[in-house]
């Protein structure tokens, strides 16, 4: 083949751009830690590489749903952990007022003492976290529960004061699931429509107070069920009630849990996913640099030297 | 009938081919450099021979045989084909690397992140739903994510516009080579007539010829006077003076003032072939809009499928029925969040009942979105169905630039050939300049010789 000069010029600039072209790609690579900068420069990579960091943000986001979940949970259990103290409490000094060898006086600062913690009872179901009722179902700007008082200032009875008391509120932990994190005041104080009945806290509470205060005597015609041990059965029913509850948020604290670690887990997973869809192996490009690099270098001597001889250098 | 003065012609007739032969050797290394400079060579060959005493043929010498150009037609055909296609998939690379910059995916201003954050703000909201704070925050998230989308949009438009402008401009460069062409094929015609050849005119309309190949598919054919007949999809686009122009025609699509490529004259429309003008239209008329439309429904998908879950909640005001985005939106470029929404962020919808501020059933509805398969029949989530139009493009702009790199490969290869045969070598014209010098030595030589033998027949006398 006859070789001309432009012929030798055009085709020695073509690989020097080649290979100058071939380092900058890796330079790019290097600099960013990534292998891929537009989709063309592995469009299936890059694909994968997109879903997979959606997938990861999405998770992140799952994880923080689920620390806001996890606060809820324990501000409520230790609530619930101090209501069930405080129904043993009352049922303590209900029994003691039961006995035989109790005075009237006795039994009257017992009352005053139930009072005092019904009265804690009720604050307690009012309970605000970050400035939200948390056993007020759905109703958790205003006071989920209202007391009726008598003119001596005594707490005579307690009513829901929202239609949405029963709301359950969840959080999403993960693609598929949603767990409830709220216990509705409805399961735990006072079902819907139990106001004034057995299966009312409150009114359990201030017929014992207000039976333990006449000295351990049920008003005419309610001898049976406003008798001390008819009522403290009642309360004890009512704190399983709580203690059942607190199961629930035991279990949703161990299942929030699990879900953490599955996530981050999942997390560690989708990051390596990730590395190997658009990240680059640092040794691996160290590597060809250096050998992109001695070839360029060889190419800017191999030029020096070439274009500078021609016959011209040798007639004299 | 003098011999020695017949010598003395041989003689003189050799140094002026030499002179000749310096002079080209001259031109070819002046132009070494030049782009489209063919080489040019002396055959020289001898005079007619004389029949002397009635018995002999005795040659004269030498003449100028032929001089000309070096090149070979076959490879300028091939060449040009090839240089089509290469033009057709470099320009289609370029445009689509372009429509790839404006989705920047990988870059930071990813429409993917937004549409992320998006999600991520209504599931705060579904923590919070009593909060002023994580509403305005939705709203914050859906504004930026509706300006990534109006700005993307924005860009693949001006992209289409620009197109056109490029159509436009290539018309425009195309009407002026072969008006160039048409001006060398009448002046090669003028300077031929005399016979011999007009080399640097042929040269310059061969460049011309090789740049309009990178333009438009074209075929040429030369006449015996010279000139060349240029074709462009079996119509003539240069016959040897007159050179047809294309125009460009004005119509509406999409809104936009585009132009398509006509004849002069009765509008008749130009079969391109390969070539960057069938490249800048494939891009406008097809990529572009393409990609469009996909930006469109992802914007309208999202749009639809919020509202539809949006209007059946309540905020904390009490009353239902609002539309989150503004229901109008016709596709990426006009998306907004809606104005009552804007302005009252107690408006967005969280709960599915009124006077219940912590039911956040809505919100997490709406939140579900993201995971949900609502596009491609099913196939699809919003997000995915973004990354596919995003890697969809990267595709195309791939495998244009692998369609490049081998039809690069192959123009560079006829290029070499071509320059093989018709570029200049530093060291065969050197190599020349001594064989010439050395003949006109000789032939110098000679002249001298038959002046001494003149010298000794006059002294004779």
């Amino acid at each position: 083949m006859r070789i001309s000069d432009q012929l030798r010029h055009s085709t020695y600039l073509n690989d020097l751009h080649q290979r100058l072209d071939n380092l900058y790609q890796l330079q790019q690579e290097l600099s960013t830690g990534r292998r891929i900068r537009n989709a063309s420069d592995d469009p299936s990579d890059a694909s994968h590489a997109l879903r997979l960091e959606a997938c990861l943000k999405r998770q992140g986001q799952f994880l923080r749903n689920i620390e806001d979940a996890q606060s809820w949970v324990n501000f409520a259990d230790a609530r619930l952990q101090g209501i069930v103290n405080l129904i043993s409490e009352i049922d303590s000094l209900a029994v003691r007022a039961d006995n035989d060898d109790q005075t009237e006086e006795d039994r009257r600062s017992a009352a005053v003492e139930i009072d005092q913690k019904l009265e804690q009872l009720y604050n307690l179901a009012n309970s605000q976290f970050n400035g939200k009722y948390v056993f007020g179902g759905w109703q958790t700007l205003s006071n989920p529960f209202a007391a009726t008082r008598n003119t001596d200032g005594l707490l005579v009875s307690v009513s829901a004061s929202a239609a949405t008391i029963e709301g359950e509120i969840y959080r999403q932990v993960s693609e598929t699931e949603q767990l409830r994190i709220n216990i509705p005041g409805s399961l735990l104080f006072q079902p819907v429509g139990s106001e004034g009945t057995d299966d009312d806290l409150f009114y359990v509470i201030a017929e014992l107070r207000n039976t333990i205060g006449n000295n351990n005597t049920p008003p005419v015609g309610y001898e049976e069920t406003r008798s001390t041990p008819y009522l403290r059965d009642k309360l004890v029913a009512i704190r399983e009630r709580f203690v059942n509850q607190q199961a629930y948020l035991g279990t949703l604290g161990q299942r929030l849990q699990d879900t953490t670690s599955r996530l981050q887990d999942y997390n560690i997973t989708l990051t390596d996913a990730l590395e190997n869809a658009e990240g680059v192996d640092i040794t691996d490009i160290a590597t060809r640099i250096a050998t992109e690099e001695y070839a360029y270098e060889a190419m800017l001597s191999l030029g020096a030297h070439l274009f500078s001889k021609s016959l011209v250098d040798f007639l004299s | 009938m003098s011999t020695l003065s017949g010598i003395l012609n041989t003689g003189r007739q050799a140094l002026l081919m030499e002179q000749l032969a310096m002079q080209l050797i001259g031109h070819n290394t002046a132009n070494v450099n030049t782009t489209g400079y063919s080489r040019r060579r002396l055959d020289p060959a001898t005079s007619p021979a004389v029949l002397r005493n009635g018995q002999w043929l005795l040659g004269t010498g030498v003449t100028t045989g032929n001089l000309g150009r070096i090149r070979d037609t076959i490879l300028d055909q091939q060449f040009r084909r090839s240089n089509a296609t290469l033009g057709y998939w470099s320009q289609l690379e370029d445009s689509l690397g372009k429509v790839e910059q404006v989705f920047n995916e990988f870059g930071g201003a990813a429409i993917s992140d937004r549409l992320q954050e998006f999600w991520d703000a209504w599931q705060d909201l579904a923590n919070d739903p009593e909060s002023l704070s994580a509403r305005t925050t939705v709203i914050d998230r859906a504004q930026t994510l509706a300006a990534s989308l109006n700005a993307v949009h924005g860009d693949l438009v001006a992209e289409r516009e620009d197109l056109d402008q490029s159509l436009v401009q290539q018309v425009g460069e195309v009407n002026q080579m072969t008006t160039e062409i048409a001006a060398l094929n009448v002046q090669i015609v003028n300077a031929e007539v005399a016979g011999g050849e007009a080399s640097d005119l042929r040269d310059r309309r061969d460049l011309l010829l090789d740049k309009l190949s990178e333009l438009v598919a074209i075929s040429i054919r030369e006449n015996d006077d010279g000139a060349v007949n240029v074709y462009l999809g079996g119509q003539i686009l240069v016959q040897v003076d007159h050179a047809e122009t294309l125009e460009t025609s004005v119509h509406t699509v999409d809104d936009l003032t585009l132009h398509t490529v006509v004849w002069h004259g009765g509008g008749r429309a130009v079969e391109l072939g390969e070539g960057k003008l069938r490249a800048t239209l494939t891009a406008r008329d097809e990529t572009v809009p393409e990609s469009l439309t996909k930006l469109d429904t992802f914007a309208t998908t999202l749009v639809q499928q919020v509202n539809s879950r949006h209007v059946t909640g309540y905020g904390l005001t009490g009353t239902n029925g609002f539309n989150f985005w503004n229901a109008n939106t016709t596709g990426a470029g006009d998306i907004a969040v809606d104005t009552a929404i804007v302005a009252d962020p107690r408006l967005i919808a969280t709960a599915s009942s009124p006077d219940a501020p912590a039911d956040n059933s809505v919100a997490l509805w709406i939140g579900e979105l993201q995971t949900e398969r609502i596009l491609d029949g099913g196939n699809s989530t919003l997000a995915e169905y973004y990354s596919n139009l995003v890697s969809g493009i990267g595709s195309e702009t791939a495998a244009a630039e692998e369609r490049r790199i081998t039809q690069e490969g192959a123009v560079n290869l006829l290029e070499e050939r071509r320059q093989s045969v018709s570029g200049v070598s530093m060291d065969e014209e050197m190599a020349n300049l001594i064989k010439v010098q050395k003949s006109y030595e000789a032939a110098a030589k000679l002249i001298a010789t038959v002046d001494e033998m003149m010298a000794t027949i006059l002294a004779m006398v």
